[in-house]
């Protein structure tokens, strides 16, 4: 009889100790998923809450399952209370053909610039974007320029975050997508990205 | 050799720019850098190479370059193995590895712009993102 009872305690232990547990989280967006890997074999999360224990390398994710909101509050409370607020950004447009901010875009600098002194412990990239008309190279040097002119302000202004980086991105991160060659004023931008 | 001297220093500085800071943190978390251990502090700034720990009843919460977000819980060590979005050159390469301990992670411009460039290591396998936030516990 003890000999079962200790048998029966060992099963247990042993269908508990799953190592690696990965849970699915809402992030707000529609696009939102993850691939598991193994050697063995992949699993896809792609509902909120959904998740997969791993045992080992050598062996294919588990079945998924789903964990409830209450238990990934509970289980994850302490990485959960210390995750950083999410970056704040801030688009800025210019009058065509010109380096003058559009009156909307002056008061959305304003709110920028507030941010900014609120959190004096980010980094703040301000980061110029253009359209896919033109070249690369021409478009990386042009959003540069103008990223440059709205860090000139900043500076201007005296307020000192822990980083200010003018970076051009070009037509790499377009607001709106857009095929090759296509004219499009919302990507004409500055943004001011903190965190 | 005075001019000599300041050029290596600048270059130094270049090279090792930060990819990411300390935004919130309870108790006493620590960094292994160059084989030396470092406190961290909130506003500290994170380099590729980094290992951190974090000791019992204590948290961390940084924020990568891109707006990337990651916390630990107690007990964790975590690797950033490399980091680099660079949108301007067109480069993404990205190398974390939880090693033991609780994370949330959520992806920012990289999961927009090259969300395959991401690998996310734990001891089992590699987590692959799609635009992500989630939570990984390794025991």
């Amino acid at each position: 009889m003890k000999r079962f009872i200790s048998i029966a305690m060992i099963t247990l232990l042993f269908v508990g100790c799953s190592k690696t547990t990965v849970v699915l989280l809402d992030s707000g967006k529609t696009q939102n998923a993850v691939l598991v890997s193994t050697d063995k074999g992949s699993s896809k999360l792609d509902k909120v809450g959904s998740f997969v224990d791993l045992k080992d390398k050598e062996k294919a994710p588990s079945e998924t399952k789903i964990m409830s909101k209450d238990e990934i509050e509970k289980r994850f409370s302490k990485a959960l209370a210390v995750s950083p607020d999410k970056a704040k950004t801030f688009i800025l447009y210019f009058r065509q053909g010109s380096t003058e901010l559009t009156q909307e875009s002056e008061t959305v600098l304003e709110d920028a610039l507030k941010a900014i002194v609120k959190s004096p412990s980010s980094m703040v990239d301000v980061i110029g974007h253009t359209d896919t008309v033109g070249s690369n190279e021409g478009n990386l040097k042009v959003s540069l320029k103008r990223a440059k002119h709205i860090e000139s302000i900043i500076k201007n202004r005296g307020i000192k975050p822990l980083s200010l980086t003018a970076k051009g991105y070009g037509e790499e991160d377009l607001l709106v997508k857009t095929a090759d060659n296509t004219a499009e004023a919302k990507n004409r931008n500055v943004e001011i990205f903190i965190k | 050799m005075k001019k000599i001297v300041i050029l290596l220093f600048m270059m130094n500085s270049l090279v090792l720019a930060n990819i990411a800071i300390v935004k919130k943190m309870t108790g006493k978390v620590e960094l292994k850098r160059n084989n030396k251990m470092v406190s961290l502090q909130i506003g500290s700034g994170l380099e590729n190479g980094d290992i951190i720990m974090s000791k019992a009843k204590s948290s961390i919460g940084i924020i990568f370059d891109d707006g990337t977000r990651l916390s630990l819980g107690e007990k964790a060590i975590f690797v950033i193995n490399k980091f680099k979005v660079k949108p301007s050159k067109k480069e993404y390469d990205v190398d974390l590895n939880l090693k033991k301990g609780k994370a949330v992670f959520e992806s920012g411009k990289v999961g927009k712009l090259a969300p395959k460039s991401v690998k996310f290591r734990i001891p089992e396998g590699i987590i692959g993102i799609r635009g992500t936030k989630f939570a990984v516990e390794v025991k």
